[in-house]
């Protein structure tokens, strides 16, 4: 009897613990559960805040869907940032990040409706990845429409001025025509004009010791003939790393991330790039990728691979691995942006033990045409990160009064550099500076700094809610320690690769206007048959070859859904007379 | 006159329990059914409450409408997937994959588990089966990784010995050539062992009197495995083969995903990858839905198809 007693008691828990995963998340659950305070529905919004504006400690969380996680204070509640965001607010926001790929886990946010209050995820413009899902949910109805709260908050209107986004990025995507007038992406990141606009430093760099070694002056490099020579004799020279292992002559950080800067001397120096548009000698708009310019830059690196100069595992190995080879002076070219270069190198302390293979920048290389090497930029961001508001939104109006706050000057000078007279003090010229401490500590070993910086909340928020972006105007730095210990050398390539704005109005910000626009995305722009055939073309055996896969693809980009591209070159060419203002 | 006064008893047991009720037999071993229940409530919230999902593959998904509330397109979905310059690519490759790995890596525990039959040092014997059990418990991403570490152009071992020998360096998992060799060799690697299992406990079931018997006749090892042994097991490697067939449209989806390189993409875009790459990366649920659903629909033909052919000519079959 005590046996079955038994046995049966074990069923039963067996079948409970089997059902206790089966409910539905009520809104609100996690954080009751989590013993916060539980999440107000959105009618509760209006009577939430107190008279002098402020909200009696609302807590929200923000999805920061970038892959590769974010880190925070271990504490989001209590740390001095916080504590004074919330003293002058009533508002606390803790950030979360992913380990995933961002399309899929917004897809499976707004598939299954199990949202945050605040999303940040990146929104490139187009048709394609993070930007179609986003797209999609704010048409779907899984986005709140911020248009007319926006007024109340002046800080965040200004992420929405033509000059700080494009005109094409605000027809197109901000204001797409499915969303029907309604407002659900708050554009971040976006630099406030040319001197906000950030230099991400892309560029060739080589070991310092190779050009010394092989007599090269490496900023004379300007055109492919003699980064092909230039790498050619590296190759040929046999050099070590650091183990006195062979060397790797060229490499890339993850999935070829950049393979592009090895082709810079291939792209034309216009706004829609190497990838773009351009008029031809008939005066007819004409798409570089059916060119031969397309076609000899893919096999240029074809070349590259096939000598034996382009890792042959960097189209598909990590920024991990990319960091080893990099790191121990492996590879004696990368290309992607010198920050990230640099940091490699730190995580081995390479310059420390090997100071002659500092890595310096090739050139830069030119444009096709023989332009100097600049970053482009139109009126403004034609495509940038962005902020929305899921329909779960426990309170909209904190969120954004929260926002609201962090882009003033004394919210984004808190969350950059702290308390004053604690971490950071004012220069004669009224400017933040971190003191001189922690710039000692900074200069040391940066990475320990941040992480010591982000316990008392600082230097980690403003790089996920800063809109308009207005910091080297108000503070003549970007980031905190820039002035006094950026790395000089990126310090000098930024002047040397400065960022250039071409005005006027990027041609194609008419192409969803195309009547067979879905038809066109589909074959041109869907994000991984251009991949899949250049990718197979490097690795053919012969010229020919490769030649022939890749004008296999130029010829599916023509004849692909019946035609629709070269259409709507035709319709784009009817389309020059309309506008005076177009630029390519 | 009862020759055995116990089977009569027995019988009667028998007809007495078949015609109770199906109400009162289950009363009768009610603490066995209850036993059951948590795996008959798992599969029932698991395996068949999700199945109404598969309506998604006639349906434009909208995420504020959900499964149920989006509305219908028929067989748009299929259509698209038929029609697109990629369907016979896909399938053809997966179709490859799948035959081969049915082909060389579905005999491989049958072999192995025959040879460890054959093992009579028992201290080896269970050494060896650790061991060929363990690679089963390394994740694909680990069992990559370490490949490509092994046969990296840049200081990888296998390299290191090629150079030593004179010969240059060769990017291995970069090849085209490489890649069928590698995905089978490394899924024997990885799944013999685990799967010889099921094959040493029917072996165990063979009467040793059998082999005796045989050997007193002169039938030597060989002789023995080919006349006693596989006909012993005839029946589970049929069902194996049965599964296995079943699953043909399964190529294995994280092995591929990971062992694709540019070089091989022709060669290496299967079924499941290509659910990944157009379905489920860019949002189109609906897609990716229409196209599980063709490939379970294609998987249970060939299954019925195996069944009947495993009937008839093994003498096996599921139902």
């Amino acid at each position: 009897m005590l046996k079955k007693l038994l046995s049966m008691s074990l069923c039963t828990i067996l079948a409970v613990s089997a059902l206790s995963g089966c409910g539905t998340d009520t809104p609100g659950s996690s954080q009751a559960e989590s013993g916060e305070k539980p999440a107000a529905n959105v009618s509760d919004v209006e009577t939430s805040s107190t008279s002098d504006g402020k909200f009696d400690d609302v807590r929200l969380k923000m999805l920061v869907c970038w892959n590769g996680g974010f880190p925070t204070a271990s504490d989001q509640y209590n740390n001095d940032v916080a504590e004074k965001i919330r003293e002058e607010t009533g508002v606390t926001v803790e950030y979360e990040g992913i380990m995933m790929s961002e399309t899929e886990k917004l897809n499976l946010m707004f598939a299954s409706g199990d949202m945050p209050d605040i999303i940040n995820a990146p929104y490139w413009g187009g048709t394609k990845g993070e930007t179609a899902v986003i797209k999609k949910a704010g048409a779907e109805g899984r986005l709140i429409d911020i248009k007319d709260m926006l007024a109340n908050y002046e800080n965040l209107k200004a992420a929405y001025e033509i000059g700080t986004i494009g005109s094409k990025y605000y027809e197109n995507d901000i204001n797409y025509p499915d969303f029907n007038g309604a407002t659900y992406i708050l554009p971040q990141e976006v630099g406030a004009g040319v001197e906000n606009e950030t230099n991400w430093a892309y560029g060739v760099f080589v070991r310092g010791d190779v050009p010394e070694a092989l007599g090269i002056d490496e900023k004379q490099i300007k055109t492919t003939e003699q980064l092909y020579d230039f790498l050619v004799k590296a190759r040929d020279y046999g050099f070590k790393d650091v183990n006195g292992n062979d060397c790797i002559v060229a490499t890339t950080y993850h999935e070829g991330w950049d393979n592009s800067g090895y082709y810079q001397n291939f792209k034309p120096h216009t706004l829609t790039g190497d990838n773009g548009y351009f008029l031809n000698e008939d005066k007819k708009v004409d798409y570089l990728p059916l060119t031969e310019n397309f076609v000899d830059k893919h096999l240029f690196l074809w070349k590259l691979v096939n000598e034996n100069i382009l890792d042959k595992e960097s189209f598909k190995h990590s920024d991990a691995q990319a960091d080893e080879k990099v790191g121990n002076g492996t590879a004696l070219f990368a290309s992607a942006q010198y920050g990230t270069v640099i940091k490699s190198t730190q995580l081995t302390g390479l310059y420390n033990s090997n100071p002659e293979m500092r890595y310096t920048w090739v050139g830069p290389l030119s444009f096709e045409g023989g332009e100097a090497a600049t970053q482009l930029r139109s009126e403004g961001r034609n495509g940038s990160p962005a902020i929305v508001f899921p329909t779960t939104c426990s309170n909209i109006d904190a969120a954004l009064t929260y926002l609201n706050y962090v882009n003033s000057e004394e919210g984004a000078k808190l969350c950059q550099y702290g308390i004053e007279g604690v971490t950071y003090e004012l220069n004669d010229q009224n400017q933040p500076r971190m003191n001189a401490e922690w710039t000692a500590k900074f200069a040391e070993d940066n990475e320990k700094t941040k992480e010591e910086l982000r316990e008392f909340g600082v230097g980690y928020m403003l790089g996920r809610v800063l809109c308009a972006d207005k910091r080297m105007s108000w503070w003549g730095e970007k980031d905190a320690f820039q002035a006094e210990a950026e790395n000089e050398f990126v310090k000098e390539y930024k002047e040397v690769k400065p960022v250039e704005q071409i005005d006027g109005y990027s041609i194609d910000g008419i192409v969803p206007n195309f009547e067979r626009y879905t038809e066109v995305s589909e074959i041109a722009w869907e994000g991984t048959t251009e991949k899949d055939y250049t990718e197979r073309a490097y690795f053919a055996e012969t010229e020919e070859e490769a030649r022939k896969i890749l004008e296999d693809y130029q010829e599916y980009l023509r004849t692909g859904n019946g035609g629709a591209l070269p259409e709507l070159l035709d319709w784009m060419t009817e389309q020059l007379g309309t506008r005076d203002d177009f630029v390519f | 006159m009862v020759r055995n006064p116990s089977a009569a008893i027995s019988k009667k047991k028998e007809y007495d329990y078949v015609n109770k009720s199906l109400r009162k037999r289950i009363w009768e071993h009610k603490v066995l059914y209850l036993f059951i229940l948590p795996l008959i409530v798992w599969l029932l919230i698991f395996c068949y409450q999700p199945m109404y999902g598969a309506t998604l593959a006639f349906k434009d998904f909208k995420y504020n409408l959900g499964i149920m509330g989006s509305p219908w397109v028929g067989f748009k979905h299929f259509e698209k997937f038929i029609n697109s310059p990629e369907f016979w690519i896909v399938i053809k490759n997966t179709l490859i994959i799948s035959l081969m790995k049915l082909a060389i890596s579905f005999p491989a525990p049958i072999l192995l588990a025959l040879l460890l039959n054959e093992v009579r040092a028992a201290k080896f014997k269970r050494v060896i089966q650790t061991m060929s059990y363990l690679p089963n418990f390394v994740s694909w991403v680990v069992v990559v990784q370490i490949l490509t570490v092994i046969f990296s152009p840049y200081g990888g071992v296998y390299n290191n010995l090629r150079n030593m020998m004179g010969l240059e360096s060769q990017f291995v998992m970069g090849t085209k050539e490489s890649f069928y060799p590698i995905v089978i060799l490394s899924d024997i690697w990885k799944n013999a062992g685990w799967n010889s299992i099921i094959y040493l406990s029917a072996l165990t079931s063979i009467s040793v009197e059998l082999y005796e018997a045989a050997e007193i006749d002169g039938a030597g090892r060989l002789k023995s495995t080919w006349y006693i042994t596989l006909p012993g097991i005839k029946e589970t490697i049929g069902i194996m083969f049965l599964f296995a067939v079943g699953n043909i449209l399964n190529a294995g989806y994280d092995q591929i995903l990971l062992l694709k390189q540019p070089a091989n993409v022709q060669i290496s875009e299967i079924l499941d990858t290509y659910i990944l790459n157009t379905g489920l990366n860019y949002g189109r649920f609906e897609y990716a839905t229409a196209i599980g659903l063709f490939k379970s629909l294609f998987s249970i033909s060939l299954m019925f198809i195996a069944n009947l052919v495993c009937k008839k000519t093994m003498e096996v079959s599921l139902w």
